[in-house]
């Protein structure tokens, strides 16, 4: 059983592998197996999960099976996203493929990562210690995690927290970061060395595309964090910064509010999450350049550990 | 400072440090509640010696969505 | 290495060892017929050697059902609390399972809880449950008609705040059906196992479970509860006296065929060893086996059976006079919905 980065198999490979037996990917430590006769799919995948430890071999033992399926209808051609024989998403327009294995392939990791704590936010590394972004929508928290990703810190996540019980620790899932409407047009003049996939319009959520994370990020899987910082951004135009600090307790309050798997956390381990954050400053912050956040945050980083 | 917890077989209540706030988790309705911490700690007193105003609405209060606090 | 079948390792017939090729059919069926939770509780702790992988999504499902359960306890201690103490509460099947300790109650997952009332008092906790924050279902005329007059439940009642939902039955067979009797016997031989809280006696558990595999008319759900059945039989009833005693029973409630039925295809799929007592196999029992494996085996066969036990429940459940105007309604209901 063979996994090498996805790089080092010819596209066309993927491409029929897709249409086939499957293409294996791991994130994070969860390996899947993604089949699709869309064949709009096999190019982002490419580019997007160059890096990602990959294998075409049949008969993997996986995690889970997914599969992004066309569907033919008079007016138009849709496609479907399946997993266990159930469309959890209503069907979408097949130009909206991409988007929607994400969608999809964050749905399947936040439930089958039930045994952790799983908390609907981005998450970023430093000097060791993780750094959580929850954020109501609008908060511009995704542009603030991939500024900060694409930057001098390390992705572990631009959707889901997981908080490894025992450990304490985050653990890294990096993928493609999720990037709306102006926040595409700011990363790529910011970032102009990054890959971004061409953004799709009329998507429910806006226009979207994807920035490919860095090497490093999807390299360092298996390094976890510990919380160091909880930051709930706020961004509010031609405003300075303005820096709250807020209780551990109303931090713990609102990341239990954005917890997906609070109902099976239990009495113990909502004590867990609570210990998980007992180390990290947590504030609120509103903010309207980055030029002023930046160089706050990369100070106010707890030290190496 | 360690964290103190205090609770029941229907309830969590954690605070941190010194902190005037504490969260309260109802595992079987996953409500999560911001009291006051005081008023939380409390509540290791038995009703009749519970003569803390606020431990006492907080009690109720808890009554009222089924948890059993002691 | 041929791979054992998901029936064996229910039935506690674990090998030594299994192949990692086995993985993928076994937790794909397991988990289309909802007993994924309860293959971890058979192989953990059996002393095989699981994948890590394996491992961590059997611990997902466990956890799952513990919490799931736990938290119904707690609604039938909050229940128990508003219903005046006077009144009787018998738990039926998940919910019961676990009150009683049953060995099946691990790793299943189950949705509503199921309570059953003596009918005079259906009224008064129905209002109990209201003023706890319960809301009666939003049921057309036809339908509250259709469970308060036909059917041996009332329509089911949903939590304001938690969405927990709680299902009253006065009996366990409908009002209407052919096979319909009084419940005291039920009432009469319930346990205590809690505060306040009965479930039926074992021999009535494993009747409940026959039953609702005919009366559900669902191939996955009919494998679950011939799945609960040979667990319970396991456990409870393990020799021929016992499940003679158990047929007798199920006599004096005049359902003894169905149960007989119910257990025969149970001990098809699930045991090594088909009880003596039972050693008869009759069409409907073919069928319902067939119907319910269907889910977990590909068969030629499944498909027919499934038709079979969907007829077969309605049939179970209503007169034809009743059943065929309401079969056509539901039918106009779903086309003018669509």
């Amino acid at each position: 059983m063979n996994f090498a980065p996805l790089a080092a198999l010819p596209q066309a490979a993927i491409e029929s592998g897709l249409r086939k037996g499957g293409v294996c990917l791991d994130v994070g430590t969860f390996r899947f197996r993604v089949r699709s006769n869309c064949s709009v799919l096999a190019a982002p995948l490419y580019q997007l999960y160059s890096a990602y430890p990959a294998s075409l071999d049949t008969s993997v033992l996986v995690d889970f099976e997914i599969e992004l399926r066309r569907k033919k209808k008079f007016w138009a051609t849709e496609v479907e996203f399946i997993w266990e024989g159930k469309s959890p998403f209503p069907p979408l327009p097949i130009s909206q493929t991409h988007p929607l294995f994400e969608w999809g392939l964050n749905w399947v990791i936040a439930t089958l990562s039930g045994n952790d704590v799983v908390i609907h936010s981005a998450v970023v590394e430093k000097n060791g210690w993780a750094l959580i972004l929850p954020g109501d929508p609008g908060s511009g928290k995704s542009t603030l995690c991939a500024t900060l990703a694409l930057d001098n810190w390390r992705l572990l996540s631009d959707e889901l927290t997981i908080i490894d019980r025992n450990t304490l620790a985050v653990r890294p899932v990096p993928r493609p970061i999720s990037l709306k409407d102006q926040s595409i047009r700011l990363v790529q003049s910011t970032f102009p060395d990054t890959y971004l996939t061409k953004p799709i319009s009329d998507t429910r959520k806006g226009d979207i595309a994807y920035a490919k994370p860095c090497d490093q990020s999807v390299l360092a899987v298996d390094q976890t964090a510990p919380i160091g910082m909880i930051l709930y951004p706020r961004y509010k135009p031609e405003s300075p910064l303005e820096i709250t600090p807020i209780s551990k307790a109303f931090a713990l309050a609102k990341l239990l509010e954005n917890t997906f798997n609070v109902g099976l956390l239990g009495k113990q381990g909502v004590v867990d999450a609570a210990r998980a954050i007992d180390n990290a400053k947590c504030f609120q912050i509103s903010y309207s350049r980055f030029d002023d956040l930046l160089p706050w945050l990369n100070n106010e980083c707890p030290a190496p550990r | 400072m360690p964290l103190r917890t205090i609770g029941s077989s229907d309830f969590i209540g954690i605070t941190f440090d010194d902190e005037d706030d504490s969260v309260v988790f109802l595992p079987y309705s996953g409500e999560v509640l911001l009291v006051n911490s005081h008023a939380l700690h409390g509540l290791s007193n038995s009703n009749e010696s519970r003569t803390d105003q606020q431990s006492a609405e907080l009690a109720d209060f808890l009554g009222h969505l089924g948890v059993n606090v002691s | 290495m041929p791979c054992p079948s998901l029936a064996s390792l229910l039935g506690r017939n674990i090998p030594a060892h299994i192949d990692e090729k086995c993985w993928k059919t076994l937790i794909q069926s397991a988990r289309q017929s909802d007993l994924l939770g309860q293959l971890g509780a058979s192989l953990t702790n059996s002393g095989l050697d699981l994948d890590w992988r394996i491992q961590r999504a059997f611990d997902l499902e466990l956890l799952s059902s513990q919490r799931r359960t736990e938290a119904a306890l707690w609604e039938l201690k909050v229940i128990r609390n508003l219903v005046p103490r006077a009144i009787p509460i018998v738990v039926l099947k998940g919910c019961a399972y676990a009150l009683a300790g049953d060995v099946n109650a691990k790793g299943r997952l189950f949705s509503d809880i199921d309570l059953l009332i003596p009918a005079t008092f259906l009224g008064d906790v129905e209002s109990a449950l209201i003023s706890g924050g319960w809301k009666p279902s939003a049921v057309s005329t036809y339908d509250q008609h259709y469970y308060r007059n036909w059917m041996h439940e009332i329509p089911p009642m949903e939590h304001v705040r938690r969405h927990t939902v709680v299902d009253l039955h006065h009996a366990i067979v409908p009002t209407v059906s052919r096979y319909a009797f009084d419940p005291t016997p039920l009432f009469d031989q319930a346990p205590e196992v809690s505060s306040g809280l009965f479930v039926l006696c074992p021999k009535d558990r494993v009747i409940h479970s026959c039953l609702h595999a005919f009366l559900e008319g669902i191939p996955s759900k009919a494998l679950r509860d011939l799945h609960d059945i040979s667990c319970l039989l396991r456990q409870h009833f393990a020799d021929e006296p016992e499940i003679e005693a158990l047929l007798s029973r199920s006599e004096e409630l005049g359902v003894k065929g169905l149960v007989r039925d119910a257990i025969t295809a149970s001990a098809t799929i699930f045991m090594d060893e088909k009880p003596q007592n039972l050693s008869q196999a009759t069409l409907r029992s073919k069928l319902l086996a067939t119907a319910a494996f269907s889910t977990i085996g590909a068969s030629p066969c499944g498909h027919i059976g499934a038709q079979w036990l969907l007829a077969h429940s309605h049939w179970m459940k209503m007169p034809y006079k009743l059943l065929v105007p309401h079969l056509l309604r539901k039918t106009w209901v779903r086309f003018a919905e669509e």
